[in-house]
């Protein structure tokens, strides 16, 4: 075996890309792993700000969930997945949260929040259109969310949870948010919007 | 050759025998902050995970990019400026020295720079060359800086400190993206960007900058020699530059284990070098006006897969390519680099973390003047294997963090490099670390193979050749380091951060002169030579501390003041044989003042107003200063911003620092930017 310390390039390359050691690695690893759920790593905490909102609002009697809480999702899987450990099964007062995954339970009944997960506007313009979302607090993070007719924006700004509210759409589905949770919060009016 | 193969071989058995996992924010944690918490919780990587700022064990500023576009600056040392504990000094417009704790110069050896972990170290000089990193200010996402050793996450010579440029998601730069500047020293500078997000799995941006500076303004000129004789030209010109860069960013998840990322970037620079060679010292050089230019490109990959929440391995790859043409040597500069990253929890309290790299770097150098390696050529490996356990003493309160990174390279020396540290956060709003950490800076092609004719000097009355040269037996530096810091975080309204460290090094870079000069020729004038001879025997000790807070005055109004003391000293070895000397000076200010007031003065205007202060610079002897910058932003429509930042506003003629021969440093001066951001969003 040549011992020598290689001075070129060629030399260095070949021993590097040779070595059978490293693309059984790397073979190894693309085989072996099993495919379980990957999240964004903000994701786990936008699926704790949407616990706050729930925890922070009030339904008004007509609308108000009885003894579950039904929180929607849509869009990007690893969050799908992220909301659902860190939703589901939860209480607020007397309500248990239960996540409900729109992509896949399409007999789902009225949910009480819907959180649309992608930054596309058309996606989410789609998604705000749906019938299980006309009564619902929605929550999503395209850059047109508020404008397209969703409730709450939220937006990842410098590593920090930032978020926008169409108080308006708020109280339409019979809601209201606690001040506790708006003032860290910014409220807007949706473009050609009034008020 | 065997070592080599052990660590490869190390790194893959470990490989094959556990599953790749992936460490986030710990679920349980969040939803148990309470709301005012909840929103200042700031993700970082600094850990090499995501995780909250006030979780991380070390001294930590997180430069985010509401920060970076406050500021007004136009690069990215400028804008680091702004974090408390690092020392930022502008040379000419275009170089800078940029060090954490100490070891400032214009290449400073003891600070790590990487974009997205991605080192950008060379090692053929041990440093940095900032004017040719110039990501764009648009794309960063947040800058992270670690103050004081970072060798077991990061990897060595981040002995002092660590700044991770991290750029943005392609998900978060989606549309077009146009602006423009013009100023009185950044004459021209454009940004374009392209982003889209063709399906919900994949997204790309690509983008491309220009720029041309004019830094100079027929200012007096200073040209470092040594400690007696600094050359100073009455009126310097020609210290233009331009730059042109271009490069593509791709994030592709297939499916809901894999994430893919792959990034590249070519660029070209063109500086005009007024530079100076020494004949005779002190009092007679030689001033040549040249150019200098740069070229190179990087592209990066990375490969994770997450197994369950929380677990995470990753696969990184990288090659770079730079052609350095500085007026006295040109360099053709290769790296590659593949690092392998593991993560799994053990049991409730254990999280271990694993890996190793490898790096294969070839140069190849030209000498154009006074200065060249041998042998010109040359080819360097290293490899690693890292092990990290981060263990919960304390469920949620106590944490010890252990870990040990063992390298070894192709010069022959294997390092070993520990650290212990221990988190202590008795509630979400307070934490306390304590932190003792070995730390090396391997040797580099300029320790070991440089060799430079440095003219003439008068030594003891007498005109002698000076020639300095490196030696193979130089051996890697050592940092012993313990610190300790304290972090409050009082919900959104005001948070303070206090560091406090002390250093040792061992093995420092210094020069031997024998006692006797060699004769080289009788026929030649002078007949003596001085050789100076690279020798790692310098002692040296460093103590300080860094305090930053944040005070939200108002909602609209916050309030960023920051201080850092800094105590340097090191030692020469006595000896009656030989006499030794330093091989560069000990620039430095040891206080420092920041002061930063962001004001929005409504939903569409902002001002900031940026104060900073520095001691007295004892290593150069270069007077105190007191500066100011200033910026107003006009958002005149929700996609487009107007803004004029002024930078030195009492106009005060300030040399922050010296540079290194053969280049020159010149004083600041009030300088202007008008910069216009326009955003297209994509559907």
């Amino acid at each position: 075996m040549d011992t020598q310390v290689p001075r070129r390039l060629k030399t260095g390359i070949n021993r590097v890309l040779g070595s059978r050691l490293i693309a059984y690695v790397a073979v190894t690893f693309m085989l072996s792993l099993s495919a379980l759920q990957a999240a964004e790593p903000e994701d786990e905490l936008k699926a704790a700000v949407v616990l706050s909102f729930v925890r922070y609002t009030e339904w008004k009697p007509s609308s108000a969930p009885d003894t579950v809480i039904r929180v929607g999702v849509t869009g990007r899987p690893g969050f799908r997945e992220a909301l659902k450990r860190t939703l589901e099964g939860k209480t607020v007062g007397n309500s248990l949260i239960r996540v409900i995954d729109l992509e896949t339970d399409m007999d789902a009944p009225r949910c009480h929040v819907v959180y649309f997960a992608t930054t596309k506007n058309s996606e989410a313009q789609h998604g705000l259109s749906m019938n299980r979302a006309a009564r619902a607090i929605t929550i999503g993070e395209a850059d047109q969310f508020i404008d397209s007719g969703g409730a709450i924006a939220v937006h990842l700004v410098d590593g920090r949870i930032r978020f926008e509210v169409n108080l308006m759409e708020v109280q339409r589905v019979g809601a209201s948010i606690s001040s506790k949770l708006l003032r860290f919060g910014r409220i807007r009016v949706p473009a050609g919007g009034s008020g | 050759m065997g070592a080599f193969r052990l660590l490869l071989a190390t790194v893959c058995m470990g490989a094959m025998a556990v599953y790749p996992q992936r460490v986030g924010t710990p679920t349980g944690e969040l939803t148990n902050l309470s709301v005012e918490e909840l929103f200042s919780v700031q993700v970082t990587s600094v850990g090499r995970k995501a995780q909250q700022l006030s979780r991380s064990p070390a001294a930590v500023y997180v430069l985010s990019a509401e920060e970076i576009r406050r500021s007004g600056a136009t690069s990215i040392p400028e804008a680091l400026r702004w974090v408390p504990g690092l020392t930022v000094s502008r040379l000419d417009g275009r170089s800078w020295v940029v060090s954490a704790r100490g070891s400032g110069r214009l290449y400073s050896n003891k600070i790590l720079v990487m974009i997205d972990g991605r080192s950008l170290y060379t090692p053929l000089f041990s440093g940095v060359v900032w004017d040719s990193i110039d990501v764009p200010l648009e794309d960063i996402a947040q800058i992270e800086v670690i103050r004081g050793p970072g060798t077991v996450v990061w990897g060595p010579n981040a002995v002092n400190g660590v700044i991770n440029i991290i750029t943005k998601r392609t998900k978060a730069t989606t549309g077009a993206e146009v602006s423009v500047t013009a100023g009185n020293e950044l004459r021209t500078g454009l940004f374009v960007r392209w982003g889209d997000v063709p399906r919900d799995t994949l997204s790309y941006r690509i983008w491309g900058k220009l720029e041309q500076r004019t830094p100079s303004y027929s200012s007096p000129g200073y040209y470092f020699h040594n400690n007696k004789y600094v050359y100073q030209v009455g009126s310097l010109d020609g210290l233009d530059s331009t730059t042109g860069r271009a490069g593509f960013r791709l994030d592709w998840q297939p499916n809901k284990t894999d994430e893919w990322l792959l990034q590249g970037d070519i660029y070209k620079l063109s500086r005009e070098d007024p530079v100076t060679y020494p004949i005779l010292l002190p009092g007679l050089v030689e001033f040549s006006a040249e150019r200098a230019r740069y070229e190179g490109g990087s592209i990066q990959g990375r490969w994770s897969r997450t197994k369950a929440p929380g677990m995470e391995d990753s696969v990184q790859f990288s090659f770079d390519r730079n052609e350095l043409g500085f007026p006295y040597l040109t360099a053709r500069l290769n790296n590659i680099t593949i690092d392998y990253q593991r993560r799994r929890t053990m049991g409730e309290r254990n999280e271990l973390y694993w890996g190793g790299g490898f790096q294969q770097y070839w140069d190849s150098t030209a000498s154009r003047r006074s200065i060249w390696f041998t042998p010109e050529d040359s080819s360097y490996r290293a490899g690693n294997v890292i092990v990290r356990d981060e263990m919960q003493l304390l469920p949620g309160r106590l944490l010890l963090s252990a870990g040990i990174r063992l390298d070894y390279n192709s010069y022959g020396n294997f390092e070993h490099q520990p650290s212990l540290r221990l988190l202590y956060t008795p509630n979400a709003k307070q934490s306390v670390w304590f932190g003792f950490s070995r730390a090396v800076r391997v040797p580099s092609r300029y320790d070991r193979d440089l060799r430079t004719a440095s003219g003439q000097e008068y030594i003891g009355g007498a005109p002698l050749w000076v020639g300095l040269a490196g030696s193979r037996t130089t051996r890697s530096e050592i940092e012993r380091s313990i610190e300790a810091g304290y972090r409050l975080q009082s919900g959104q309204r005001w948070s303070l951060d206090v560091a406090l460290f002390r250093s040792v090094y061992r093995n420092l870079r210094i020069l031997r002169m024998p006692s006797m000069p060699e004769i080289v020729s009788p026929r030649s004038a002078p007949p003596g030579l001085l050789p100076l001879v690279q020798e790692s025997a310098g002692l040296g000790r460093s103590y300080g501390g860094e305090f930053s807070a944040t005070w939200h005055v108002r909602p609209s109004w916050k309030l960023a003041p920051a201080y850092s003391y800094l105590n340097q000293n090191r030692w020469l070895p006595r000896t009656a044989a030989n006499w030794y000397t330093w091989e560069d000076c000990m620039g430095g200010s040891p206080h420092q003042v920041l002061l930063r007031s962001s004001h929005d003065l409504s939903e569409r205007l902002q001002l900031d107003l940026m104060g900073r202060a520095r001691s007295r610079n004892k290593g150069y002897e270069l007077p105190g200063a007191v500066l100011a910058d200033a910026r107003v932003s006009w958002r005149f429509t929700r996609s487009g911003e107007l803004s004029f930042s002024l930078q030195n506003l009492t106009n005060r003629q300030v040399v922050e620092s010296y540079s290194e021969p053969p280049y020159a440093a010149i004083p600041l001066r009030r300088t202007f930017v008008v910069k216009w951001t326009h955003k297209f969003l994509a559907d």
